[in-house]
């Protein structure tokens, strides 16, 4: 009888195989082959299924427990695979094209693959070494197409990336210290106490790992990277790989705050860290004319909102409250709406980026139209759509914590309706434009938004499956 | 009240007011098929009109035969609030039918002439027939709510006929291009005096709708007969309640702004910018009868509540009272105060609508005042009633005639006002007659139907112990002689005061002309048959009130009677004394004489009412619209301005943070990391 845990293993070694074969095969056939592409498509199936079959099984322990699984994290391999797939169907065969080529098709796999470990974590040495993998993929994706502004986006990623990594370097340290004072073994992510070497250790996560998700003030590198990069490349970064870093702080937070003497200060610090994030981001994007700039603040905005979440995870976690399921549903409902949003929309403009140029751009496409408009909308927040349940589930589970950081985030997703709908009334505006979207850009948006409302309606469904 | 009454079918007696309906309804389609033919249009309304008058005749002839009339739909139309559909015709039902249908028809033939040739005439006729079906409705109707519609009704199309030359042009106007009262302008455009029409009559309405929803609820009907029935119930509910006089005053307020009595009088005034034929039908002889009929038929009502209470509970009785004098007292102070106006004036039209107020203030004195005579039983109450329906009756006759032949004589005259009028019984022999004929039974002098009808007021209030308001009837008769005997006399037999130009003047064609003097005759054989008119007024109002005695209306010559008319002949010897042989120059006198400028300005500027109500509401409410205004500026501004480049600017500052330079963010993230490395670092613990 074999184990859930042998296919489990063995679908990621396929993955892995893929991405060494593809560049073979490439060789072998042609640049724009069709088995490079089919086979790119084939380790996002696989992955999907390792991510069914992971939420199955759960709690799962593997390599001796060096990586470990439970239901949020599951949940959050089914967004990645379901991220994934639209980011590669948006790109679909245009990658292809590129010097680079098949550079982009064996990287997404290897991505996948290393979204598995960093998800599951353990130990902060084990996060220390899938965060070098998952990052340098994503430097190195993000310079693919060769021009310019990508390679200056990928330089500036990769400087600021570097020191970054230099914080989480400390930080693995600092929890081998804090482990072996609370007498367990290794690198083991341990609570926090109140004596002030803590602080060091908090702080220096947050700043590592604020960086790779754009909390401000760490955010420095995220508008020109996510503006400048080509779009193809920042849907894979702001999707599939974004939800994982997201998976991957909630563990950490959660982690760090069972000391309930220490769990407020962190609830404090990081509530002060949301209301930084969202109003920072929501304001700096109302009146940008530039959609790739606008959707990059805004992803700065969706992050102050889970960090709300993540601040009622941190309070609830030292009150030792059930509690603590909602926040982490709420984290993966919102995480998972706002990436499948944000990896379908990024490819959107790929040449263009002004909304003056872009004006009335889905007038011609009813469907296309519809379909942008029900992404926007979800990360305006509006029912039923996925958007609305996550910042749903996100401030009631911040409302035990506070009502007043509730509030600020109910006026910021108010202000944010004004740059949503804007950029909504812009591309559907009924005037001619002369730049047509790719068909399987626009077949990427409109999975992406029967992934939204079709997930809108289940969205309760994921709060029950993790309490 | 009534013991037994026949029911029959919804057909055929609500034809009285459904057919003048469908004759506006085709004239509506037929408009709306592009149909423009006029001459359709005025024979469609009058052959509508027609059918009606025939059939409220039969329904006449049956009551007197058989007695009270209750045509009911079989279905209840409205389940839920009990409202059914139904016509009832009990004697002041069938009068006031009578009256509207009738007097309708000769004004609309008149209206068939007089409207020839204007470029509104079709509308005018959907209004018009509209109008008169509307005012059926509300004499007719059996509940509250078909009443309100009916009601509702006449005020749209009163609203719509008196801005009917909407254009505006001065000729239509009233009062003096430019004249103002203290600040306030004193003349009126037809699409303003709409307006003021339909507010003024809207705050009564309010307050009737009202007064209608708590007898509702109260009793869970709006059936008159109904209502009547359980009077005492609900009145000495809400006499122990203490609201009983708040209550019946605010359900009177909409018959006291549709009959234009004190302090809704203003809009009565400027509505003579409507076509004069709708001056004489709406605003002289039945809309503004609305109120009076209301009365009519609420005060036996509250009396028949109040009587059964007698002795029982003497807090309702004493409200009762309350209320009955409180309307009695509005009535008497309209018809002196409305009288007095009338003494100045000159424009023709406008001394008829003060007349008009005047002597709706004496029918609300005389149906009022009845309410009083509680200590006189049931044949108190019918004789008041009887007075008020009397003077209802004669003055819609001699009103409607005097309006018609101020019609001509404008028309004539090319103005509204009396100053280039005189002299024309030269011209108009007919019309002459006509004239002094309506106008003596205006002026209250025998045998004329008016003499009877007033007396009959004044000593209605006279019997009710009703002191000051039967003095201030008096004086307002010897006024109403005054005024009417000036407007005639110049307009008939003086010298103008402008001289005329134009045309010279001649008798009106046969479709004006025989309308008026047909009224103006019938104003003098209701009187000399009085009789038998005010027989048939009294044996209706009888029926209806279950007297069985009958109830004397004839009159008797006693001192009462012989004082008014020997006042109303004082005031005729003295106008004729000052204009004829003593030649006064008025327009000198007031020109010269301080104290004849500031009486006439007074008088002429309508009491300055008008300016006071402009002042202190329109200017009111004007200046709360200002500081409204300045609010919503200061928030329009807060949110359209200040916030948005709040922003703006915020957006811009955050943004520009962002110079794109690697080094600059490499310094930036290491510098806030060790700031709050610094800040959390210190502050743990």
């Amino acid at each position: 009888m074999v184990s859930t845990v042998t296919y489990i293993e063995a679908g990621l070694y396929s993955i892995l195989a893929i991405a060494l074969i593809i560049p073979l095969a490439s060789m072998a056939t042609s640049r724009t082959s069709k088995l490079v592409h089919a086979l790119t498509w084939l380790a996002v199936f696989i992955f999907a299924l390792v991510a069914i079959a992971t939420y199955t099984s759960t709690p799962l322990n593997l390599y001796g427990g060096v990586i470990q699984h439970d239901k949020f994290t599951a949940l959050l391999l089914n967004s990645i695979a379901l991220t994934a797939a639209i980011s590669l169907l948006s790109a679909n065969k245009e990658p292809a094209y590129w010097e680079s080529s098949p550079a982009y098709y064996s990287l997404l796999p290897l991505a996948l693959f290393g979204t598995f470990f960093l998800l599951g974590a353990a130990d902060a040495l084990m996060v220390l070494a899938t965060w070098l993998l998952v990052s340098i993929i994503s430097y190195v994706m993000l310079a693919l197409p060769a021009d310019k502004a990508s390679r200056g986006a990928a330089v500036q990623y990769i400087f600021i990336g570097a020191i970054a990594t230099l914080f989480l370097a400390i930080w693995v340290g600092g929890e081998y210290v804090l482990s072996s004072q609370a007498g367990k073994m290794g690198f083991t992510i341990t609570s926090l106490t109140l004596d002030k070497f803590s602080a060091l250790v908090l702080i220096t996560a947050i700043v590592a790992l604020g960086f790779k998700i754009g909390i401000v003030p760490f955010h420095w590198w995220l508008p020109s990277v996510y503006s400048n990069g080509n779009g193809y490349m920042v849907s894979i970064v702001t999707g599939m790989i974004k939800i994982a870093f997201i998976g991957l702080v909630a563990r950490v937070i959660l982690n760090s705050s069972l000391n309930p003497l220490v769990s407020g200060n962190i609830a404090l610090i990081l509530a002060a860290l949301a209301v930084l994030t969202m109003t920072y981001g929501n304001i700096a994007a109302l009146t940008t004319r530039n959609l790739q700039k606008l959707l990059a603040y805004s992803s700065i905005a969706q992050v102050g909102y889970i960090l709300v979440g993540l601040t009622a995870l941190a309070y609830l976690a030292g009150t030792g409250s059930t509690n603590v399921s909602l926040a982490l549903a709420a984290i993966v409902i919102h995480a998972t709406a706002y990436g499948v949003a944000k990896a379908a929309l990024f490819p959107l403009n790929v040449d263009e980026k002004s909304l003056d140029k872009l004006r009335g751009l889905l007038s011609k496409d009813k469907l296309a139209a519809a379909s942008t408009a029900i992404l926007l909308l979800s990360l305006l927040g509006l029912p039923p759509l996925l958007g609305f349940w996550g910042k749903f589930y996100l401030f009631y589970a911040a409302s035990s914590y506070s009502i007043i950081l509730v509030a600020i985030a109910l006026i910021n997703s108010a202000i944010s309706s004004a740059y949503y709908v804007r950029a909504i009334r812009e591309l559907v505006a009924s005037e001619p434009t002369e730049v047509t979207p790719r068909w399987h850009v626009v077949a990427a948006i409109l999975i992406a938004a029967l992934a939204t409302l079709a997930l809108g309606f289940i969205a309760p469904y994921y709060v029950t499956s993790l309490s | 009240m009534e013991a037994s009454v026949a029911v029959t079918g919804l057909i055929p007696w609500s034809l009285i007011w459904m057919f003048p309906y469908l004759g506006a309804l085709i004239l509506a389609l037929l408009y709306l098929a592009g149909v423009k033919n006029e001459k359709i249009y005025g024979w469609g309304s009058v052959l509508s009109i027609a059918v009606s008058a025939i059939i409220a005749t039969m329904a006449a002839q049956k009551f007197y035969a058989e007695g009270p009339i209750y045509s009911l739909s079989t279905t209840t139309w409205v389940p839920w609030l009990n409202i059914t559909l139904g016509t009832y015709l009990d004697g002041l039902g069938v009068i006031m039918s009578l009256v509207v249908s009738w007097l309708s028809l000769l004004i609309a033939i008149y209206s068939v002439k007089y409207m020839e040739g204007d470029w509104g005439v079709q509308r005018y006729f959907f209004f018009f027939t509209f109008f008169v079906a509307s005012m059926l409705l509300l004499v007719t109707a059996d509940n509250l709510v078909l009443m309100f519609i009916g009601w509702e009704g006449t005020g749209l199309a009163s609203y719509a006929l008196i801005g009917h030359w909407y254009t505006d042009e001065e000729e239509y106007w009233v009062g003096v291009p430019g004249r103002k009262a203290l600040g306030q302008p004193m003349y009126f455009e037809p699409s303003h005096s709409g307006v003021r029409a339909i507010l003024f009559t809207r705050i009564g309405d309010i307050g009737l709708l009202i007064g209608m929803a708590v007898l509702f609820l109260l009793t869970g009907t709006f059936n008159i007969p109904e209502l009547a029935a359980s009077a005492s119930s609900w009145m000495g509910y809400l006499a122990t309640k203490g609201i009983l006089v708040p209550v019946l005053v605010t359900f009177s307020l909409g018959a006291l702004a549709k009959s234009a009595q004190f302090p809704f009088h203003e809009w009565l005034v400027t509505a003579m910018t409507g076509p004069t034929p709708v001056s004489a039908l709406i605003h002289a002889a039945t809309m503004v009868k609305a109120g009076v009929y209301f009365m009519l038929r609420f005060v036996p009502i509250f009396f028949a509540g109040a009587y059964a209470l007698l002795g029982a509970n003497p807090a309702a009785v004493e409200a009762a009272k309350e209320y009955f004098l409180l309307m009695a007292g509005l009535g008497a102070v309209t018809a002196f105060m409305m009288a007095t106006m009338a003494l100045v004036s000159n424009e023709l039209k406008l001394i008829l609508a003060y007349s008009t107020a005047s002597q709706l203030g004496y029918m609300f004195l005389g149906a009022a005042a009845a309410g009083l005579l509680l200590d006189k039983g049931y044949e108190g109450l019918a004789l008041g009633i009887s007075a008020g329906l009397s003077h209802l009756v004669s003055h819609a006759v001699f009103k409607a005639a005097l309006f018609l032949i101020a019609g001509w004589l404008i028309h004539v005259a090319h103005s509204r006002f009396i100053d280039p009028m005189g002299k024309y019984a030269k011209y108009m022999k007919i019309t002459a007659i006509a004239i002094w004929l309506a106008g003596l039974s205006l002026m209250g002098i025998p045998p004329l139907s008016g003499f009877f009808s007033k007396e009959l007021v004044l000593k209605t209030a006279e019997e009710a112990g009703f002191g000051w308001g039967y003095t201030l009837g008096v004086v307002t008769a010897a006024l109403t002689a005054a005024y009417t005997f000036r407007m005639v006399l110049r307009v008939f037999h003086l010298e103008p005061y402008e001289k005329h130009e134009g045309h010279e003047p001649h008798e009106a064609p046969g479709l004006m002309l025989w309308p008026y003097t047909i009224l103006a005759v019938t104003s003098l054989i209701l009187g000399l048959y009085w009789t038998g008119t005010g027989g048939a007024i009294a044996k209706a109002i009888g029926e209806t009130l279950s007297v069985e005695e009958s109830i004397q209306l004839s009159l008797h010559i006693t001192t009462g009677v012989l004082t008014v008319l020997s006042l109303v002949f004082a005031s005729i010897i003295i106008v004729w004394a000052l204009y004829v042989p003593l030649k006064v120059d008025f327009r000198r006198l007031i020109a010269e004489a301080g104290w004849a400028r500031i009486l006439h300005d007074f008088l002429y500027d309508r009491w300055y009412i008008n300016s006071i109500y402009y002042i202190v509401i329109v200017g009111g409410f004007s200046a709360l619209a200002y500081l409204l205004g300045v609010v919503d500026f200061g928030i329009d501004m807060l949110y359209h301005y200040a916030i948005p480049v709040l922003f703006i600017l915020g957006a811009s500052a955050l943004r520009a943070l962002h110079r794109g330079k690697t080094n600059y963010y490499m310094m930036l993230y290491v510098y806030f990391a060790a700031l709050i490395l610094l800040f959390v670092y210190l502050a743990w613990g």
